[in-house]
């Protein structure tokens, strides 16, 4: 069964740029491997480039807490039905509990309608989804939702690029039919 | 999971912002910065509508709120919450307002708290040392209020901007303070260097000061050789110009005579009137030639520096000058009268003293008046000195003369017999002996010359 319908290219066949760019996303996402969300571009050094800059501008930089941007990245997978990013996103979401929390059982992807949980939160994980399931049924009470959390309009903007991000993350994985990384799984 | 362990666990979410929080806070280097901070994460740590949040020390009152993701700084304003924030101050404990509670508050139902949206309100006044304080009203839209956890984040959000607030205005103080210290070293600069510039005008003044004062005494010290070799000079030649003066004088008295001697061995051997009649003329004209001749030789002598001392004799002197103009007074029918009243000698030049009366006795005789006129010549002592004193009752002087008549050539008139040196010499001859003339003279009653020699 092949891994991809785009050409895997493992870090020690990558040209020199490729590499470059691989170390670059597992130095700034903390992680000891390649992703194969990365991989499968391997072979266009240039989309590679652009999009991987995209998701370090999107997902890594900003004044939202990186942990909401998982969150909103897991559910809106899970929501489209991209298991590569949904499980990928959801374990990011669930190791970053980890660093929250001591206890094994502790998923905070499980716990996001607590009380104890700002609305802010669970109202940027709602209207974000939204809007990137149907971008076209957004509307200014969205908008003036967010406003209302304490969300400024550059917060906003920060928020909505995420669901742009997804659909473009979830887009490649499900028509590259890249598999699950193996160490993803080994943390799974 | 029990409750407890859930809602410890889901805080640790908060805590995560609230760390960047109070890095950001920490960071923050002005008030502003640290408004930006607080709209940034209040929002992922507390659900809170409206914040606001006052800090109060003994000189300053700064209020934030935050609404909508806009927040606003005051300083030292007073608002329309301040008035109700002063009172929950002094309680000192939380308070929570219901919607109706803010309905019934007049202060509270004119501000923004009166927002429809707005379910409950929390007031927590918090008390720290130095006199410092502040006060925390959150307003929520969520009807299940706040829990104990919520309150512990509120208390620490307000510690922390109490501390960076008293951190910034301190910092401020020090900052403003540091200015003033800059602005008067800058003018401790400017000013010395005002000074160090004065300071190197003086110098230049003084270097140039001290040139000049050395060109000035190098001048002088050519002027001081010129004068005195100019002196020298000119000494030199008055003694020179004295010498052939005296010698000319001297050099001309003996063809005059020869003339004289001539002129009367022409008389004797002619018997012509006319020509005796000229020869007469010539005799007379050279005898006033010679009187201006020994004149002459007297002021040259007056310059000369020499001058014999030894007791005068004034009755031999007077004498000799008496028979000397014998003729011209019997002529004129002068009366010649003489007082010596010396009780010890004098000393003085006895040529100089014949010279000074020979010459006041001719004045008398030449302006002599037709009137039973006289010569009186009174000698005596007083006071270590020598007084003379020669009286007339002649023409005596007109009082506009009177100033010029020691001048060199003055004559009264173009009909003066005299030839305008004798009262020169007369004063030249007195200076000379350190002394003093002086003269009352009344025109038409006559002049009286009284001389002090010491």
């Amino acid at each position: 069964m092949l891994n991809s319908r785009f050409r895997i290219v493992e870090y020690p066949e990558a040209n020199q740029e490729v590499k470059s760019i691989y170390d670059d996303t597992m130095k700034q996402m903390g992680i000891p491997f390649v992703l194969n969300w990365f991989k499968c571009q391997g072979s266009n050094p240039i989309l590679l480039k652009g999009n991987w800059e995209k998701l370090r501008s999107t997902m890594l930089i900003g004044k939202i807490p990186f942990i909401l941007k998982q969150l909103i990245i897991y559910n809106i997978s899970q929501k489209k039905g991209c298991n590569y990013c949904t499980h990928a996103h959801g374990i990011m979401a669930d190791s970053l509990s980890k660093t929250l929390c001591d206890d094994e059982g502790f998923k905070v992807t499980e716990s996001m309608q607590s009380d104890y949980i700002p609305a802010s939160y669970k109202a940027a994980i709602r209207i974000v989804t939204k809007c990137a399931l149907r971008p076209l049924s957004t509307t200014e009470e969205d908008f003036e939702e967010l406003r209302e959390e304490g969300f400024s309009e550059h917060d906003i903007q920060e928020l909505m690029a995420l669901a742009d991000l997804t659909n473009m993350l979830n887009t490649i994985a499900d028509i590259s039919g890249i598999k699950i990384d193996n160490e993803l799984m080994e943390t799974k | 999971m029990d409750q407890i362990t859930f809602i410890e666990k889901s805080l640790r979410l908060r805590y995560e912002v609230f760390s960047r929080f109070a890095t950001e806070v920490n960071r923050a280097e002005t008030i502003e910065a640290a408004g930006v901070a607080i709209a940034s994460n209040l929002k992922f740590i507390l659900d809170t509508y409206i914040f606001r949040f006052t800090y109060i020390n003994e000189q300053n009152r700064l209020t934030y709120e935050l609404f909508r993701a806009a927040h606003t700084w005051k300083t030292n304003q007073i608002d329309m919450v301040t008035p109700f924030e002063m009172r929950c101050q002094h309680t000192e404990i939380p308070l929570k307002f219901t919607k109706s509670d803010i309905a019934d508050n007049p202060i509270l139902n004119d501000s923004i708290f009166a927002n429809e949206k707005v379910i409950l309100l929390f007031v927590l006044p918090l008390q720290f040392t130095n006199n410092q304080q502040s006060v925390i009203m959150i307003a929520s839209k969520n009807p299940v209020g706040y829990h104990e956890v919520d309150f512990r984040f509120v208390k620490l959000i307000g510690e922390l901007l109490t501390t960076k607030i008293s951190q910034l205005l301190l910092m401020e103080k020090i900052g403003s303070k540091n200015k003033e210290l800059e602005s008067a070293y800058a003018d401790i600069s400017v000013r010395n260097s005002e000074i160090v510039l004065q300071q190197k005008k003086l110098l230049q003044q003084s270097l140039e000061l001290r040139k000049a004062n050395f060109e000035i005494k190098a001048l002088n010290t050519g002027l001081e050789k010129t004068v005195e070799e100019r002196t020298k000079s000119l000494k030199e030649a008055n003694h020179e110009l004295n010498t052939l003066f005296y010698r000319t004088s001297h050099d001309f008295l003996r063809p005059l005579r020869s003339i004289v001697g001539l002129t009367n061995l022409a008389a004797i051997n002619t018997s012509d009137e006319q020509n005796l009649q000229i020869f007469s003329h010539i005799n007379k004209s050279v005898n006033e030639l010679e009187k201006m001749l020994v004149k002459l030789q007297m002021i040259s002598f007056a310059e000369q520096e020499v001058s014999v001392r030894s007791e005068i004799n004034f009755p031999d002197i007077i004498e000799s000058l008496y028979t000397k103009f014998k003729v011209e007074l019997k002529k004129k029918e002068m009366d010649f009268k003489r007082e010596i009243h010396l009780k010890s000698p004098f000393y003085a030049d006895p040529y100089l003293i014949t010279v000074i009366l020979e010459n006041l006795i001719e004045n008398a005789i030449n302006f002599s008046q037709n009137r039973q006129s006289f010569i009186k010549i009174v000698i005596s002592e007083s006071k270590k000195s020598c007084c003379i004193k020669v009286t007339d009752n002649g023409q005596g002087i007109k009082k506009e003369f009177q100033p010029k008549i020691f001048d060199m050539y003055f004559r009264g008139n173009e009909s003066s017999a005299g030839n305008g040196l004798g009262l020169y010499v007369i004063k030249k001859l007195v200076q000379k002996q350190k002394g003093e003339i002086s003269f009352k003279s009344s025109l038409g009653k006559g002049s009286e010359f009284q001389i002090r020699i010491p």
